[in-house]
């Protein structure tokens, strides 16, 4: 059970956000379970792309913007898509399957200004080559990726699993290698997988009109699939790493209940992990950076945050074990005293879903985009491009239950 | 300007209501008499449950008319002996110096007037906005003669009454020591004009209950930069310091704070974002909760050292040591903060519906927690109204 007193909800809403996004193209190499995107536009033209990314940065404030799709390195332009955010000084992240990172192509992104990539790498992909594989065994081609990037010497390098019933059990072996990872690895999220259940009792409409659900590709048989929240992810990773502790949250936007987006950040150095952050160091962190620079921070442009980190642990008592740690580890070892210090991000997220009747989304999304001039969540993107607008569920009551609705005047 | 970091589980309000009776009918009013008084354990469940879900620290007593409620002084009672602050919006008939001082002995924080032309309040009718400075006067010293507890108003302004919002905020000004806030509302309602439907969970609504609706759209399009706007041609230099979007137009402001600096003779200037923004900041890291307003209103010459991060106040600072190189008794004064918040409503817009995004006055219906002005919603329709379109 987490209590939320003791997590500090970002303080990011529509109008200031940290994070944007822009996605340059629908197609993709490979097809994975739970995707919402689907193939309609191909590839977009630059100068639509960079009018889009203008007016997400006007209208969201944000530090960072995610490049996805599709898979964005297929897109012919994406190193000039970096380069103008970049200019712009937004720090740009790639979201790509990876299959088509190469090391050239990383010193391109590299030198257009690109600060990180997050990859999405899991068992349900049938990845060419990797098909049959468990989460464990990936940790292989993570590992791959990873010394890929670090040998880039500047972009980070970050992980999206997409996490189902089957792969729930390997969370702590993923985390495990992250940790290990400390220096090369600066975040993880992983991903609840999500689907709209279809049944007898929900019709969904789209202003009004009712909609076929199939016109978004395929369903779960088993709903308990898409119901996997992020305390039950929590408590797996919990069981074998007990110092995994969140700091911070963004609840959900129509149960306010449900944490949506939880986040722990470890500190560690490329030998040990110390602790994790707490609450007060991420408030901090947030309100500094938004008052210094008027913009909340998405996430730091050198993970290598050092030492000056535990400067903090006055102020927030989450730190201090970590400290303690620390300068335990420099006693036995001082030449410990000279190593590195790496903050590592772990989010755990429930995304878009039907709960209780209603669309669940993040509270303060972090990934809005623009969608013909108007910002719009991500995640519904494809509802706007398939049917013309949001999905409404509608619960659909047999005639003499509707008729004891007293209180519901409708025509 | 500032976007205050408020969200719908980390927001310094919340808003519980008492009865649904009211003794004056306002226009633009959203509440319908359905209820009657609530039972006192239903409200201070609802409250209890505010709380919990909103982490506030301060919760708004609304209705209709709140102080006819005949447990009033036992909600503002339990509120503040929950340690949060209690604030009462009233159209003040009722406000009789006998409940004022009831009030006070149980806590009460701030009280809300609701005045204004549009009223049709007895002994009030067709009066301008300048007239009733008049009654807003008397509530003004009734509430100062309390001493310690805050004193705002509310006024519905309409098309008929944008020109005269000059004229409430100099008078607000000048009674800077005894009035912190005023809410300047503009009228919205239910645009009803030809082809309008709408629907809630799926099914098209009779819109002909509700009584807070319009056949002509431009008198519920007023936006809270053209209240803004005609207070800056009146008052150059009231720049707005932080603001609330809206959730569905992000551009929208729905929420814009303005943040005067003076004395009851002079007005200096104002306050900008950064100072808002470290208020904010300060109080959360502090105390882990956010504010609305500043806990004492006579904030004092200390104010003055926050020019140093905050341009506005450099401006207001630069006045002020003007003004007391004219008259070296100006440097005696004492300064107050007062606070005018200009509001765009719940509306409905190309469709949708935009509300402010980080509400402050949510509450708790049926165990959830909703914004208030959807609250009449819920109860006629079962759930938010929605445009149908095409």
């Amino acid at each position: 059970m987490i209590d939320r007193k003791n997590l500090y909800r970002f303080p990011w809403s529509k109008s200031d956000n940290a994070g944007g996004w822009v996605e340059v193209t629908d197609e993709c190499t490979l097809s994975c379970p739970g995707c919402y995107r689907h193939k309609i536009e191909g590839h977009r033209p630059l100068e639509s792309v960079k009018q889009d990314i203008l007016e997400c940065r006007r209208v969201t404030n944000c530090d960072g913007m995610a490049i996805a799709g599709g898979e964005p390195l297929i897109y012919p332009h994406i190193i000039d898509v970096v380069r103008f955010m970049a200019n712009l000084k937004i720090k740009p992240t790639i979201l790509s399957n990876g299959e088509n990172l190469t090391p050239d192509l990383v010193q391109e992104l590299k030198r257009a200004g690109l600060a990180k990539i997050h990859l999405h790498i899991d068992s349900s992909q049938r990845r060419p080559g990797w098909e049959e594989k468990n989460e464990a065994e990936l940790n292989e081609l993570r590992q791959h990726y990873a010394d890929l990037l670090w040998a880039s010497g500047r972009i980070q390098c970050g992980y999206h699993v997409t996490v189902f019933r089957r792969s729930l059990p390997y969370l702590p072996e993923i985390m495990a290698w992250c940790l290990k990872n400390m220096h090369k690895v600066q975040h993880i999220s992983f991903i609840a997988f999500r689907t709209l259940p279809v049944s007898d009792d929900i019709e969904y409409q789209v202003e009004g009109r009712k909609i076929d659900l199939r016109g978004l590709g395929d369903f779960l048989p088993d709903p308990s699939e898409a119901r996997i929240c992020t305390e039950e992810m929590l408590d797996r990773i919990r069981e074998r790493h007990r110092d995994f502790v969140p700091a911070a949250y963004l609840n959900g936007s129509s149960d306010i209940q449900t944490y949506k987006y939880l986040i722990t950040v470890y500190v560690g150095s490329r030998e040990r992990v110390y602790g994790v952050l707490g609450p007060r160091t991420i408030e901090l962190a947030q309100v500094f950076h938004h008052f210094f620079t008027g913009r909340y921070l998405s996430f730091l442009r050198r993970p290598a945050a050092g030492r000056k980190l535990f400067a903090l642990a006055p102020l927030d008592r989450s730190l201090r074990p970590a400290v303690r740690a620390y300068l335990r580890a420099c006693l036995r070892r001082p030449r410990r005293l000279f190593q590195k210090i790496y903050t590592q991000s772990i989010h755990l997220h429930q995304p878009n879903e039907l709960l209780q009747g209603r669309i669940n989304l993040c509270d303060s999304c972090l990934n809005m985009m623009i969608h013909r001039g108007r910002l719009i969540n991500s995640c519904r993107l494809d509802e706007y491009r398939v049917f013309g607008g949001t999905i409404q569920p509608v619960q659909v009551k047999p005639q003499s239950a509707q008729a004891e609705g007293s209180d519901n005047r409708a025509l | 300007m500032y976007k205050f970091p408020w969200s719908r589980t980390d927001n310094p309000g919340a808003w519980a209501e008492v009865t649904d009776e009211c003794d004056l009918y306002c226009p633009g009013c959203y509440r319908h008499r359905l209820e009657g008084h609530r039972s006192l354990d239903d409200v201070k469940s609802d409250i209890l449950r505010c709380r919990d879900l909103t982490n506030c620290s301060r919760i708004s007593i609304a209705g209709g008319e709140p102080l006819i409620y005949p447990q009033i002084v036992e909600v503002v009672d339990f509120i503040f002996s929950h340690h949060l602050q209690p604030v009462i919006f009233t159209n003040g008939n009722n406000f009789t110096q006998e409940l004022a001082l009831e009030l006070k002995k149980a806590g009460i924080h701030q009280i809300f007037f609701h005045v204004d032309s549009g009223q049709k309040r007895p002994g009030w009718e067709n009066r301008s906005e300048s007239d009733l400075n008049q009654l807003r006067q008397h509530y003004a010293d009734m509430v100062r003669n309390l001493r310690g507890v805050q004193c705002g108003f509310n006024v519905t302004i309409t098309r008929r009454t944008l020109p005269e919002v000059p004229m409430i905020v100099g008078w607000v000004r000048r009674n800077i020591d005894k009035v912190q806030n005023v809410s300047l509302i503009a009228l919205r309602g239910l645009d009803l004009s030809p082809g309008k439907k709408y629907m809630v969970n799926g099914r098209v609504i009779d819109t002909t209950v509700w009584q807070s609706r319009s056949d002509d759209p431009h008198e519920i399009t007023i936006t809270s930069e053209e209240i803004s706007e005609v207070i800056e041609q009146q008052f150059p230099g009231s720049n707005p310091a932080a603001y609330l979007s809206g959730t569905a137009r992000p551009e929208t402001y729905k929420f814009l704070i303005l943040l005067f600096l003076g004395s009851p003779y002079m007005t200096y200037g104002v306050a900008g974002g950064k100072a808002v923004e470290l208020n904010e900041a300060l109080t959360h890291l502090r105390k882990g909760q956010y504010i609305a307003g500043f806990p004492n209103p006579q904030i004092g010459k200390k104010v003055f050292f926050l020019a140093l991060v905050d341009t506005e106040i450099r401006r207001a600072l630069g006045r002020f040591l003007g003004a007391v190189l004219k008259n070296p008794s100006r440097l005696l004064d004492r300064i107050y903060i007062q606070c005018i918040n200009i509001q765009q409503p719940n509306e409905i817009l190309e469709g949708e519906a935009n509300l402010c995004d980080g509400c402050l006055n949510q509450m708790a219906y049926r165990g959830e927690l909703i914004p208030s002005c959807l609250l009449d919603e819920y109860r006629l329709f079962g759930g938010p109204i929605v445009e149908v379109k095409g």
